[in-house]
């Protein structure tokens, strides 16, 4: 391999590691406010997506517009679940809960088939214009953006749960509940908010990535999945853990191409993740549980 | 004299009556089972292709039936399942079907196979895959072209026309590109073309550039591309964005409307080899044409789903002629059908072979301003 293709190769691993890393940080956020992995965060990243590509091809909307549009109705839809669903079993164990976001992810990829069918839809890219050539590698400019805004993203949710009282809310109301609920936090509105930011988060990663990817119904579960590892890999709990969780999947996948053969890229992703949390079971940063530890210690 | 001719008409009109259900009785109509996607993730291709069964039943009730029999479709949405598909073609057999014309999806074909056996009813599959055929099943025949004879169009085009010394090949994981990847090797071996290099790309993937990365680096003379599904569409871009100039193939899976027209600018030039080019009808198209054409507008061209649909339901009523209208010698007729001339080619199958459609029917057509164009047929 020459010095170009491994350039493109890091390349690759970047972009789509940035990819991972979004989805990751949608999963955080409602796992900060209740503990609970949401397994329909993939579906809000693919309802992005699809409502976007909708409201610019078939409704003619200008892109910026398409793009608040769409994070809003799926911030809404983060509302509806909590309020419909979550809140009604605010007693339930976190596998109740986390089985309700398993169905309700099905409710959705069904709903998006009868919608709008099994074909894939697509955006055109936010800047126009031929990819940046680097040494002979190429950077796509939709990948610019994706990893510029995953970063901004990040640094905004640090600040907003290491300073922020409405952050610092969140993370009580996960590490005890009834304790937070005492101190006088309102639980039930908080977990909203984490609804509905995970949403527009997740709503946002869909703008962003599908002209990439496209945005086809069955999507939402392979997201999940890696963005999920992404996540266990950085160490639930924070956000700048999805990003290098992110990162490092999406290099690990890139180097497993450059090496072996290429179909057996998930293969060895994920058990790279595996052999890491053996060695490291609280991620490559530490999760919250292992903070939750010193703190109580 | 009133009464008595009162009562003469009365028994007239009993006569008739008795002799319209007595040749009624005769010519009970032939029941054909169609088992197809018509919900679910299959469901684009399922639609099409009912609405082009029906349309040919209609063609052949109108004009005389079977044997002066009308068919009669028994219609069952399979809903993508293999499962569902099972119970249908175990249904349709007990309704006393002739055949049944399905399923869509190969992963289903091979699932109903072993119901095929038990309860000696053909189907008429329309998969590309190429085991299907192998199965050593007797009721199973593929009314579609052979992967066997796609793969090889495609690295003959690619040589002969292209003058490509080398290939390289991107393919799904799936049993569609897998086993298209075996017989490309095969063949290329053969033919004495190298393959550079060899890619998998996973099924569903929405990136691909690491793979094109690896296989632009052994600088092929022209890629072919097998596969399908929204997958297709981004390696089509990513190609295009990674600067690819060699000549792409792109299997009937990429010769899909969805998927070159999500992959735009990045579809323009590529040639597929598939079942037929849109902008030239051939003599046997053209009724089917002009029966779409009243339906859907002057502008509408014929895709791969108008046509196998509309062929599946000659091919058995021929068949069902050839046996003399017996249920139990279908089999028997479809081995005897020869160069039978419909709308995707010239079907011909035998004892030995089932495949139908032979390499004369496989179409290389190339993207032009967003649509298919001609470019080839037969090889």
């Amino acid at each position: 391999m020459t010095s170009a293709e491994i350039l493109q190769l890091l390349i690759t691993g970047l972009t789509v590691g940035s990819i991972y890393a979004l989805v990751g940080l949608g999963f955080n956020l409602i796992f900060n406010a209740t503990d609970v992995i949401n397994f329909a965060q993939g579906e809000f990243v693919v309802l992005g997506g699809i409502l976007t590509a909708i409201a610019v091809g078939t409704a003619g909307l200008p892109l910026w517009l398409a793009v608040i549009v769409a994070i809003v109705l799926v911030g809404a839809l983060g509302a509806l679940i909590d309020f419909a669903a979550i809140s009604r079993v605010r007693r339930g164990s976190v596998m109740t809960l986390a089985m309700i976001t398993l169905g309700l992810a099905v409710i959705v990829k069904t709903s998006l088939l009868l919608w709008v069918g099994p074909d894939p839809l697509y955006f055109d890219p936010f800047t126009p214009g031929p990819p940046i050539r680097i040494f002979g590698a190429v950077l796509q400019l939709q990948a610019i953006w994706v990893i510029g805004i995953g970063v901004l993203v990040m640094v905004a949710l640090k600040f907003f749960f290491s300073h922020s009282r409405v952050g610092r809310e969140m993370l009580a109301c996960a590490i005890d509940r009834e304790a937070a609920q005492l101190m006088g936090i309102n639980v039930g509105a908080t977990v909203r908010l984490s609804f509905i930011l995970s949403g527009a988060l997740g709503g946002l990663a869909g703008v962003l990535i599908t002209p990439l990817t496209n945005a086809t119904y069955d999507q939402g579960f392979t997201l999940a999945l890696k963005g999920f590892a992404a996540c266990a890999l950085g160490g639930f709990g924070r956000a700048s853990s999805a990003i290098v969780g992110g990162f490092a999947l999406g290099l690990i996948e890139a180097a497993s191409v450059a090496v072996l053969p290429s179909g057996l890229k998930d293969s060895v992703a994920l058990s790279v993740l595996i052999l890491a949390l053996m060695i490291r079971p609280s991620g490559l940063l530490g999760g919250r549980e292992e903070r939750r530890h010193t703190q109580a210690m | 004299m009133q009464g008595l001719s009162r009562w003469s008409a009365g028994w007239f009109a009993v006569g008739v009556v008795a002799s319209i259900g007595w040749a009624h009785a005769q010519e009970e109509a032939i029941k054909l089972g169609v088992s197809e996607p018509l919900s679910g993730p299959a469901s684009s291709l399922g639609i099409p292709v009912v609405e082009s069964i029906k349309t040919a039943a209609e063609f052949i009730n109108a004009n005389g039936g079977v044997n002066g029999r009308k068919i009669e479709l028994l219609i069952r949405d399979d809903q993508s399942r293999a499962d569902v598909a099972v119970q249908n073609f175990r249904r349709l057999a007990e309704e006393g079907v002739y055949g049944v014309i399905g399923p869509n999806q190969g992963s289903n074909a091979l699932a109903v196979a072993p119901v095929l056996l038990e309860t000696k009813v053909p189907m008429c599959g329309f998969q590309n895959t190429i085991s299907i055929t192998k199965l050593d099943n007797p009721y199973i025949f593929r009314c579609q072209t052979s992967d066997t004879d796609n793969t090889r169009a495609a690295l003959k085009f690619a040589s002969e026309k292209l003058g490509a010394k080398n290939v390289a090949v991107l393919y799904t994981g799936d049993a569609y590109g897998t086993e298209a990847y075996a017989a490309l090797e095969a063949e290329a071996k053969e033919m004495n073309i190298p393959i550079v290099a060899a890619e998998k790309i996973n099924y569903g993937a929405s990136d691909t550039t690491a793979e094109w990365t690896k296989v632009l680096s052994a600088q092929p003379e022209a890629i072919i591309l097998w596969g399908s599904g929204s997958t297709m569409s981004v390696a089509l871009r990513n190609g295009s964005q990674l600067g690819n100039t060699a000549p792409i193939i792109g299997a009937q899976g990429v010769a899909a409307a969805a998927i070159i027209k999500s992959a735009g600018a990045a579809a323009e030039g590529v040639y597929m080899v598939t079942l037929n080019a849109p902008d030239q009808v051939t003599p046997e198209q053209q009724e089917l044409s002009r029966i779409y054409k009243e339906r859907h507008g002057e502008d509408y061209a014929l895709t791969i789903y108008d046509i196998i649909g509309w062929d599946a339901v000659h091919i058995y009523a021929e068949a069902i002629r050839q046996s003399g209208g017996d249920k139990a010698k279908v089999v028997e007729g479809m081995e005897k059908t020869q160069g039978l001339k419909l709308a995707g080619g010239s079907y011909t199958y035998t004892a030995e072979s089932h495949e139908g459609l032979g390499s004369d029917s496989v179409w290389i057509v190339q993207v032009k301003d967003g649509a298919t164009v001609g470019v080839q047929r037969g090889f």
